[in-house]
């Protein structure tokens, strides 16, 4: 399976080892991965803030990088709705791009998503290094790719050496919300409190946040007011399993 | 319609900000304004500890008992959703003709129509109705509308005593303050503050014992239940085929208002309109199990026209008044779809933000994540900048909605329309085009982020690998929170690394 | 949902105008301009959406564990159930058992199509409770200080637990609602699977008609407004009791 990686606007800048762990868990479950590194940005936060203009240019950009890829997968739940919500909507009846734009919706996916529905990877014997307790951020964009019920949950409780906790309010946003934590300031940390607060309460080694916007977030917020736990990806995770099996 | 704001009753909500900018508001805005001042409002409410705990007691539970009971008691409640929100696109595609079936099916039960372009008008018709009915006392039961239209003042300056009986909206009314949700209006207060307003009113001992507390209410009511002339209601949604109305209360005082007096009279939003009998079903399913995570509310009540001759009791005189008010603006816009809104507040309980800034905090009646859309789709987005931006765009709202409003879609559309009245600041604009035409060439991106690099390593303000102030327009986050330095090497510089290495 | 991107609807934003006109005519005239449709008429909708029961049905019309899941709705409901036979010395221990626990001094009589069957009113009377019946002169005003209400019910609807009842010359909306103890008489024949099939029976027994006053009733009277705190009894009733007469 030929996969090419959308690793972020964010992601690239911020959490490069979360993607160096997508690559290696994707090629830990069979698959090529290659890096069109043209790549730069969804535009997200373009559209996010009603300058959708620009958010269809760089839309465009996107389909033409990833035109020969058989399939796109990214660590980030946001960049990928964005691709699988808003691109129909950016691209509605336009005779020219809309095919185009289709076909790059339906081959886009978040990474725990492909690992379930298209790879259906079977983690058994995989185990973390040492024993830890694990709470799950459900990040709000998965609401949109409709994994209401969580495949990430199910790969956790399967994880060797992984004890799930369940988080409160864990449907309940970070408060990152992109320009809203700094435009809406209090709101935005009264939010991420709860969130780090929560957390807390679950008494967790990490909290897995698959989001590079939620998890600078949280991380922020860990490291400003004291935390017991870390935010990850769950790539991180499973990367760290994976290196385990291989020693 | 109130033309000035001197008489506005200050908002005892937990705010605590009772200032009203009288000199920023226009007159004969469609829904009034109680805190102009969304921002200053959300300072306070943001970190008041006392209402995030209310909240947590009550819509946090409600919303997970929602989430429940949609899974686990109905057939498929997400494919319910879909159906109610078909139901509703097509009533509101054909509007006038329902609006026309609907009058000519209340008037053939003996029932009377009439139309209200706006708050002053509704207020004029209920007024007239009650003066020609000479109707001295009004017992009214939960209607929105006639919190859009100030009805209460309107009748009470005509010289008709008009009490509230839903418990929420009583205690609203003696304390002068505001309803804070759709559905539980008194959410930010406690039971001690009710203790006190009541204790003064009802001239009694303080005590906070809910029982009560409600029990002096019960009684103070019933005497009004007995003797009052006229009931007004609101309507949860208005049958077309049968010319009903329905009303859904759990206490039972949609009931009253509706059985005992000789007058009925109904307000209802135009687009509150639902086609067929066997809709209600879709509707009474959702309505109960979206705002309180109960299957039905304890009373649904279906009204068709006044008493029929012969039964012995019920009202003489039953009158539906349609409201407009800028309905019919919304249903020519591309943001027909917030018309489809049933009230139900389910959207209030799962939005982070109103979790952490209650009703007060939006300024009006409609709060929560359907308020901010429709507030200044009724006043103008220019008296309201803030309520469409005020967002994470969780989409946790269009989880809840039962009616499946796309709110988040809509809310990145208003965001767009801000530049049209004035409220986008030029740089801003400016600041977007360049970061777009950044992000076109590999070789501008990859230069932009080695310049935040290098100023988020080596020039800002940090501590152990975390920026702790950043400058500019950025400076809000390092207010609250830490921001990650970048790392040494980006994601496509270690890629090549790893490529090289593997050669 | 529109696009938003390629719409021709008016910004509702940009030139606000007023709303023009007053009465009928201009309300109907705004409402059809936003529509696109001709300022003088309504053009006829086409067919509402299917109702598609598989979405909506709960309880099958003819479930056959329908009268056991009515009656665990509705004790789930804080409704008091007790199942009888159809005996009179059966259900007259019922009433007395729903209450024992009540002061009764007045009761409000409506069994509409029971009516005398079980002797309930002479019964009442033989205990010195004085009885007003619906339907008699000053039933109106009397039903406001009684303490009991004894009466049927249309139907009592299986998938939420809840009773369905009327209006009409024979039956008073008062009669369920305006005192603090109800107690129903319900043959076990009378349970409907659903609301749909209750809503139904509103129009197959009134001939396509609309009684003036239609109640689905599912429980006690309650609020929480103070504080999430549940009190009982409002306005409406505060203790319900639903005797089911098996075999009728």
């Amino acid at each position: 399976m030929n996969v090419s990686l959308f690793v972020t606007c964010l992601g690239d800048l911020f959490s490069p080892d979360v993607g160096i762990a997508t690559v290696k868990v994707l090629e830990h479950f069979g698959c090529t991965v290659d890096f069109p590194d043209d790549q730069t940005c969804c535009g997200q936060p373009q559209y996010n803030n009603g300058y959708p203009g620009e958010a269809r240019t760089l839309a465009e950009r996107m389909i033409r990088v990833f035109k020969n890829s058989q399939y796109v997968v990214t660590p980030s739940g946001s960049c990928c709705a964005m691709v699988r919500e808003h691109y129909p909507v950016l691209f509605k009846d336009d005779k020219q791009w809309e095919n185009d734009a289709l076909e790059f919706v339906a081959k886009t996916y978040e990474l725990v998503e492909f690992l379930t529905k298209v790879l259906k990877a079977d983690i058994t014997g995989l185990a973390l290094p040492k024993p830890m307790a694990v709470t799950y951020h459900f990040t709000c964009h998965t609401r949109g790719l409709h994994m209401n019920e969580s495949p990430a949950i199910n790969i956790l409780k399967n994880l060797g050496n992984a004890t799930f906790v369940p988080l409160d309010k864990f449907d309940q946003c970070c408060g990152f919300g992109g320009t809203f934590a700094i435009k809406y300031t209090d709101i935005s940390a009264a939010i991420v409190k709860d969130k780090v607060t929560c957390g807390n309460a679950t008494h967790a080694d990490v909290m897995i946040v698959n989001d590079a916007g939620c998890a600078m977030n949280i991380g922020g917020a860990c490291h400003r007011y004291g935390a017991q736990f870390k935010p990850q990806h769950l790539a991180q995770l499973l990367a760290a399993a994976i290196d385990n099996k291989q020693h | 319609m109130p033309t000035t704001l001197d008489n506005l009753p200050p908002s005892a909500g937990a705010t605590g900000s009772d200032k009203v900018h009288a000199a920023d508001l226009p007159r004969g805005m469609a829904l009034p304004v109680f805190n102009p001042d969304f921002k200053a409002a959300a300072h306070l409410s943001s970190a008041d500890d006392l209402l995030h705990a209310a909240h947590e007691n009550s819509i946090v539970k409600k919303w997970y008992d929602r989430r429940n009971l949609l899974a686990t008691d109905l057939p498929d409640g997400d494919g319910l959703r879909a159906l109610a929100g078909n139901i509703k696109a097509h009533t509101l595609d054909h509007l006038d003709y329902y609006l026309e079936q609907f009058e000519a099916n209340v008037i053939k039960n003996g029932g009377h129509v009439h139309f209200a372009s706006n708050a002053e008008e509704a207020n004029q018709l209920v007024v007239q109705i009650a003066k020609q009915t000479n109707s001295k006392l009004v017992v009214k039961s939960k209607s929105m509308v006639s919190e859009e239209t100030e009805l209460n003042h309107a009748l009470i300056a005509a010289g008709i005593e008009t009490v509230e009986t839903d418990l929420g909206e009583l205690i609203v009314q003696v304390a002068n303050d505001h309803p804070s949700h759709l559905v539980y209006p008194i959410i930010h207060m406690r039971a001690k503050q009710i203790g006190e307003v009541f204790a003064k009113f009802f001239k009694v001992p303080f005590t906070d014992d809910p029982q009560v507390l409600a029990e002096m209410a019960r009684v103070y009511l019933r005497e009004r239940f007995n003797t009052a002339d006229m009931g007004v209601s609101g309507v949860n949604f208005g049958v077309a085929e049968t010319g009903s109305i329905v009303i859904c209360t759990n206490e039972g005082n949609g009931r009253m208002c509706t059985s005992r007096m000789r007058v009925h009279v109904a307000l209802m939003g135009m687009e509150k309109l639902i086609p067929r009998f066997q809709d209600l079903p879709v509707f009474l399913k959702l309505l109960a199990r979206s705002a309180a995570g109960q299957p039905l509310t304890q009373y649904s009540n279906i009204i068709t026209g006044p008493k029929r001759a012969g039964e012995f009791d019920g009202p003489e005189e039953f009158h539906v008044v349609i409201m407009d008010n800028g309905r019919s603006r919304i249903l020519a816009s591309d943001y027909r779809d917030t018309l489809r809104c049933i009230r139900c507040g389910a959207c209030l309980n799962a939005c982070p933000i109103y979790r952490k800034v209650g009703g007060h905090t939006y300024g009006s009646i409609y709060p929560g994540p359907i308020g901010a859309l429709i507030t200044p789709l009724f006043n103008g987005l220019e008296h309201h900048e803030h309520l469409p931006q005020a967002t994470s765009l969780c989409g946790a709202c269009y989880e809840a909605c039962p009616v499946k409003i796309n709110i988040p879609e809509m809310l990145i559309a208003m965001k767009g329309d801000l530049k049209l009245v004035g409220k986008v600041p030029w740089y801003e604009k400016w600041v977007f085009r360049m970061w777009t035409i950044g992000l076109k060439s590999k070789f501008a991106y990859v230069l932009g982020q080695k310049m935040q690099r290098f100023a988020m390593r080596h020039l800002f303000k940090s501590k152990d690998g975390w920026v702790t102030k950043l400058p500019g327009p950025a400076k809000g986050w390092t207010e609250v929170r830490d921001f990650p330095q970048p790392p040494k090497k980006s994601f496509r510089e270690l890629w090549k690394e790893r490529r090289q290495n593997s050669v | 949902m529109v696009s938003m991107q390629s719409s021709k609807r008016p910004n509702p934003f940009v030139n606000r105008q007023p709303l023009s006109g007053t009465g009928r005519e201009a309300f109907l005239a705004r409402v059809r301009k936003g529509l696109g449709h001709d300022l003088g008429k309504s053009p006829v909708a086409g067919a509402a959406p299917v109702l598609e029961q598989s979405l909506i049905r709960q309880v099958a019309g003819d479930d056959a564990g329908r009268v056991e899941r009515f009656v665990r709705k509705m004790t789930e409901n804080k409704g008091v159930v007790k199942r009888v036979a159809a005996d009179r010395a059966a259900v007259l221990a019922a009433v007395d058992e729903c209450l024992a626990a009540h002061a009764v001094k007045r009761g409000l009589m409506n069994l509409q199509f029971l009516g005398a069957d079980f002797g309930v009113q002479e019964h009442l009377r033989g205990r010195g409770v004085q009885t007003i019946e619906w339907g008699s002169a000053e039933c109106f005003k009397e039903s406001f200080s009684c303490d009991v209400s004894i009466t049927d019910a249309r139907a009592g609807l299986a998938d939420t637990g809840a009773l369905l009842v009327w209006s009409d010359v024979g039956f008073g909306r008062s009669s369920t609602l305006v005192v603090p103890v109800h107690v129903t008489l319900l043959p076990a024949s009378r349970i409907l699977g659903d609301m749909i099939d209750g809503l139904d029976l509103v129009l197959r027994q009134n001939n396509g008609a609309m009684p003036s006053n239609v109640v689905v009733i599912n429980g006690p009277s309650k609020t929480g407004d103070i504080e999430m705190k549940l009190v009982t009894g409002v306005h409406g009733p505060k203790y319900m009791y639903v005797i089911v007469i098996e075999g009728m």
